[in-house]
């Protein structure tokens, strides 16, 4: 009996580290793919950083716009300097909350509901994600589409040929156990 | 007619210069940084207390510019198929440096708790001080 008691009060404390637990990505990647008449455009961000807490369901995650990647300077430049005004918004966040609890086996679809805010202008979003775990990691991914003039960005009419209206943007975090100090 | 096709001869040859011009400048910006001296040289620990404290004074000090951090090597990762060297801090942020693509061979010898020079440009803060296009001073290595 004693033994039994022993064994789920192991068992309890080992579900407590890991659904009591947040988890956290510091090299969360983000795409986003402007596919144009002219030229496509494709830009990457390897430094998201994202942190999960399952058991308030809760999902977070913040990026420098100035860390995105282009294949090509001037389009950074316009990017940072022209549509995004980096040094006005330096940040797009995402705050929001799985709709279901998580399983513990297997790869799952989730749906996770929130706010966006890029360009200083806040949009309810909803984005379907896959999330996979293993050992006492997780990785979750997926793609969304935002739509440019929702963000109060402004292209010139000039340059409407080159840049999406609707812009693809995919995701993958790798997260770890976050030991919070 | 012959005046007309010399003219846009010399258009082409204006154009030619100016398209070469910008392919230089383009080509040579990133490896600009490892022949740039570095606007700041600061350790791992003092970065990151600067934009803990005032992330908006160390922004305006630090961002766009090429910064050289000194630190112990924390952990080198290959998240996303990138070569990234973390540096350690006395705290648990730390400094996230993405090493350029020509300097991959060196992440290799590198070891934990190892302390070297990394200059890139600083892009901010989120958690940890982020630099993109790292290069690795190993002239300053052993420090």
């Amino acid at each position: 009996m004693n033994k039994l008691r022993l064994l789920l009060l192991l068992l309890f404390l080992k579900l407590g580290t890991v659904f009591g637990q947040q988890f956290i990505a510091r090299q969360g990647q983000v795409t986003f793919f402007s596919y144009a008449t002219v030229e496509d455009i494709e830009a990457k961000n390897n430094q998201v950083l994202s942190i999960l807490d399952f058991d308030k369901k809760e999902i977070a995650a913040s990026m420098l716009m100035r860390a995105f990647v282009f294949k090509k300077n001037l389009m950074h430049e316009h990017f940072n300097e022209s549509y995004i005004e980096s040094d006005l918004y330096p940040k797009a966040t995402f705050e929001g909350f799985l709709l279901e609890g998580l399983e513990n086996a297997g790869p799952q679809v989730q749906f996770i509901k929130g706010k966006v805010t890029i360009h200083g202008i806040t949009k309810e979003i909803e984005i379907k994600t896959t999330i996979q775990k293993t050992n006492d990691r997780y990785t979750m991914s997926g793609e969304f589409n935002l739509t440019v003039k929702d963000f109060n960005i402004k292209i010139p009419p000039i340059l409407s040929n080159n840049i999406a209206k609707v812009v693809l943007v995919k995701f993958n975090f790798q997260y770890e156990p976050y030991e919070n100090e | 007619m012959i005046k007309k096709h010399s003219f846009f001869k010399g258009c082409m040859l204006v154009f030619s210069i100016v398209c070469i011009n910008y392919f230089i400048v383009a080509c040579s910006n990133q490896n600009n940084i490892k022949e740039t001296v570095p606007k700041y040289i600061v350790s791992a620990d003092t970065i990151l207390l600067e934009f803990t404290t005032n992330e908006e004074t160390a922004n305006t000090k630090y961002i766009h510019k090429v910064i050289e951090v000194v630190g112990k090597i924390k952990e080198v990762t290959s998240l996303n198929n990138r070569k990234t060297i973390i540096l350690q801090t006395n705290t648990n942020s730390g400094i996230i440096c993405d090493v350029n693509d020509s300097d991959l061979k060196l992440v290799n010898d590198l070891k934990k708790n190892q302390l070297i020079h990394i200059k890139g440009i600083c892009k901010g803060y989120l958690k940890d001080v982020i630099l993109l296009n790292c290069f690795i001073d190993i002239t300053n290595q052993h420090e």
